[in-house]
């Protein structure tokens, strides 16, 4: 246990001490502040418009010429022209293709398109320049589908080498559905597909894993949401072979499969999972979306190479810092704006805003229930805890800004709850 | 919905004793009590639960904000520990009480934007729309198929594939398909909207390609089945393309075939038509079996008239009874063969040696098709792009 146990409670330190941000109880030194701080202060969010339920967001990039790539669960996909003008209506939405099965995840790689549908890793061309897609390459389809409607395809990051990385939903039966199931290979996992399009089975242990992303050391990350084997929404750093927590995934391992052993409901398997970097407070999340780390070296604020987390039932971003100690990955996580819609996909726009895309239907979530938000530094710095580190006697806090000189923390006013979740 | 604290934990069960279906009367006597007169998660037993009961008016639903989806969080409740679950009313509420209480909900969430039916439906007008996504059962009482691909013309025909392994499962005539999967959470099968007129004899799991795996021409054939991966999908000029590696039990490709499923309109009728060009990396001898069923409700073919009735290189499978149906292939190789396996499916069988350079072969069907030599000669000449 030891330094990862004090880890997560330190988490929630952090967490708790929001709860008095904007309360005026801290100052500004460089601006004063409003006589009640709002986040739009500092970050404001406005709405690119689109036709109610049209656009679900399932993966967002950007071309090389800084146009916006939307694919949406409707398996359509969308090019946004100016998607970061002043006036949120300058930006132009345009049918690039249709017909996909669900695109819940897109790269663009050395300009080309790649979506993420729930059948198959597929790459858009446009071979006769009229703006529309006409070639669709299979890049790989080496995953099981039993047709369950919950068997959804995440992604999509994608390495230095040209690996892509795919998670996939387990399957939710009748009437207990809440008991996840993997009825087909590899669901529950993480699987990596190379450029060649050979796919391999790379971590398991995953329930709704709705968010791949990498870190500024090129590791990768997994959020998951909360349910069964999963008491709340976690980061996980994902490792070659690891196991994290939902029993189903194990039947495609070569131990149950020789036995035709069955994952238990109920009883945890002998296999130990691998503890999460972030244990997400469930009041903070439910329904996690990608994470994704801050490149924007300033452009989005004093949060470079910190990682952002799309939420979605609370229609939030929230902001992970983590730290490595002792050779594992865990740190605080805070929220960050509130009132973005359904946050299911965030990426930057290489003007350093944050585009968020929005989807809720079936999943429950604050409205907006769809479209396109966009999330803007005002260049005013926030007060907030800008990193909680870990010290042999406790946790090092830093802030943003100074403190005014009539505002002195100290153990006595400082606000801590802790969570303690039952994960075996 | 209540959720369970203490003593509290009986008092639904016991006034959930609603006899009326109207919503809100179900409302109150069984979840307002935790999430309040009016849903704001405010009822007098809120302050004791350890989690606030969820407030309708934000929309938050982590077991899922459709009428479904919250149907079924009603019925099954949500598991978890004393004071922080909500039980299940599947045997507290009658099925229409709960759809009644659902829909009652529904009137404090925030309006979510549904498809309507004009949304979901898709018609190809200017070209061809190539769609994903499972397919129902061709028959009732048939699971759907998960990995379904249904290309659809402006004629209205549309075929309609499994990807995994490719393979034509049948065509269809009329409106083209309506995304239900756009409903609820997703993952329901698409509904395509045209009549099944062709469909392949019993929807073979392995392609239509074997490779005879005896390297002697004159020794006896070693037939072993090829798989079919779908490597693309393309519209060029107008025209869609599949295009698919022929993969033996090795994993080793074998041949690439481009396949285009096209619409025939000739005069005495009209149908359709698939053409292939397959090249091989290393030359192959492929057999190829290509089937095709008549929809019941069209006459059968005589399997003892279409033997006569070939000329030039096409072969013509016809309902001379009726003169309704023509079924053409056109296969320039050798060792062609031709079966019936049951009154309504024709099948040809033949060899065809190839290599790096495509060897093409087509297949027809024609509905109220030529019949007699002259109507195939002319639709011939009508179909030649085909050739």
């Amino acid at each position: 246990m030891g330094a990862r146990r004090v880890a997560f409670v330190f988490a929630l330190a952090a967490l708790a001490s929001l709860e008095s941000f904007g309360d005026g109880s801290v100052g500004f030194a460089q601006t004063p502040p409003p006589a009640t701080a709002e986040e739009s202060d500092y970050y404001k969010v406005d709405f690119i418009p689109t036709s109610p339920g049209s656009v679900e967001v399932g993966g967002l990039d950007f071309l090389p010429d800084g146009r916006l790539v939307v694919s949406t669960r409707h398996g359509q996909v969308w090019i946004v022209s100016d998607p970061c003008a002043a006036n949120p209506a300058d930006a132009k939405l345009t049918l690039f293709a249709e017909g996909l099965y669900e695109g819940l995840g897109l790269a663009v790689v050395k300009g080309d398109i790649y979506v993420l549908q729930r059948t198959e890793l597929s790459r858009l061309r446009d071979t006769d320049g009229d703006g529309r897609c006409d070639t669709i390459d299979t890049i790989s389809d080496d995953w099981g589908l039993s047709g369950n409607y919950h068997e959804f395809a995440y992604g999509l990051p994608h390495d230095a080498d040209g690996n892509f990385y795919v998670s996939l939903n387990v399957g939710f039966l009748d009437p207990k559905w809440w008991h996840g199931k993997s009825l087909a290979p590899w669901r529950g996992w993480v699987l990596k597909v190379g450029p060649d399009g050979k796919s391999e089975p790379f971590a398991s242990g995953l329930r709704s894993p709705n968010g791949l992303g990498f870190n500024g050391d090129g590791d990768l990350f997994v959020t998951d949401n909360q349910s069964d084997w999963m008491p709340s929404c976690p980061l996980f750093h994902v490792k070659a072979g690891e196991f994290y927590g939902h029993p189903a995934s194990l039947e495609w391992t070569d131990e149950y499969k020789k036995f035709d052993k069955k994952a238990s409901d109920t009883e945890p398997p002998h296999r130990q999972r691998r503890a999460p970097a972030l244990w997400i407070p469930y009041g903070l999340s439910r329904s996690a979306g990608n994470p994704l780390l801050d490149t924007t070296a300033g452009k989005f604020g004093p949060f470079a190479g910190q990682m952002f987390v799309a939420e979605l039932t609370n229609g939030c971003v929230l902001r992970a810092d983590l730290e490595k100690v002792e050779g594992e990955w865990q740190g605080s996580v805070l929220q960050f704006r509130r009132g973005t819609g359904s946050a299911n996909r965030i990426a930057f726009a290489p003007d350093g805003t944050m585009v968020v895309g929005l989807t809720n239907r079936g999943w429950g979530g604050a409205p907006p229930a769809d479209g396109l938000a966009r999330v803007k530094w005002t260049g005013r710095v926030p007060m907030e805890m800008e990193h909680v580190r870990f010290e042999q006697d406790g946790f090092l806090v830093s802030f943003t800004l100074p403190f005014a000189a009539d505002c002195r923390p100290t153990a006595a006013n400082a606000h801590l709850v802790q969570y303690d979740y039952n994960s075996w | 919905m209540m959720i369970i604290v203490g003593s509290v934990l009986f008092v639904p069960l016991v006034v959930a004793a609603v006899l009326s279906g109207d919503g809100a009367t179900v409302y109150r006597e069984n979840c307002a009590a935790c999430h309040g007169k009016e849903g704001h998660g405010d009822g007098p037993t809120a302050a004791e639960l350890k989690y606030k009961p969820r407030d309708f008016r934000e929309g938050k639903f982590a077991f899922g904000n459709t009428p479904g989806a919250m149907v079924k969080t009603v019925m099954s409740g949500i598991p978890g520990e004393e004071q922080a679950r909500m039980p299940a009313y599947k045997s507290v509420l009658s099925s229409e009480e709960i759809d009644a209480v659902v829909a009652y909900v529904r009137t404090m969430m925030p309006v979510e934007p549904a498809p309507t039916p004009t949304d979901m439906k898709l018609e190809p007008r200017d070209g061809p729309l190539i769609v994903r996504g499972v397919l129902p059962g061709l028959k009732e009482g048939e699971p759907p198929l998960a990995r379904g691909l249904l290309i659809g013309l402006p004629s209205g025909f549309s075929f309609e594939y499994g990807t995994k392994p490719l393979r034509l499962l049948a065509v269809r005539r009329g409106e083209f398909v309506s995304r239900t999967d756009w409903l609820e959470r997703g993952g329901k099968p698409l509904t395509p909207l045209g009549s099944v007129v062709f469909a392949t004899a019993q929807a073979p799991l392995w392609s239509p390609f074997v490779v005879n795996e005896n390297p002697d021409p004159n020794g006896p054939a070693s037939y072993k089945p090829l798989s079919a991966n779908l490597r693309v999908t393309s519209v060029v000029g107008g025209i869609p393309v599949l295009l698919y590696e022929l993969v033996d039990g090795n994993g080793r490709v074998r041949a690439r075939v481009h396949e285009e499923p096209r619409d025939v309109v000739v005069s005495d009728g009209s149908g359709i038509g698939q053409a292939f060009a397959i090249a091989a990396p290393t030359p192959a001898s492929l057999a190829i079996s290509l089937a095709i069923a008549c929809d019941p409700g069209l006459p059968a073919f005589d399997p003892d008239d279409w033997r006569s009735a070939e000329t030039r290189d096409w072969t013509l499978i016809r309902n001379s009874a009726t003169s309704t149906i023509a079924v053409c292939f056109r296969l320039p190789e050798r060792g062609k063969t031709m079966t019936w396996s049951s009154k309504d499916q024709a099948s040809v069988d033949a060899t065809i040696d190839v290599g790096p350079q495509p060897v093409t072969l087509k297949r027809i069907v024609i509905a109220r098709g030529p019949t007699t030599r002259e109507q195939l000669e002319k639709m011939n000449a009508e179909t030649k792009e085909l050739r």
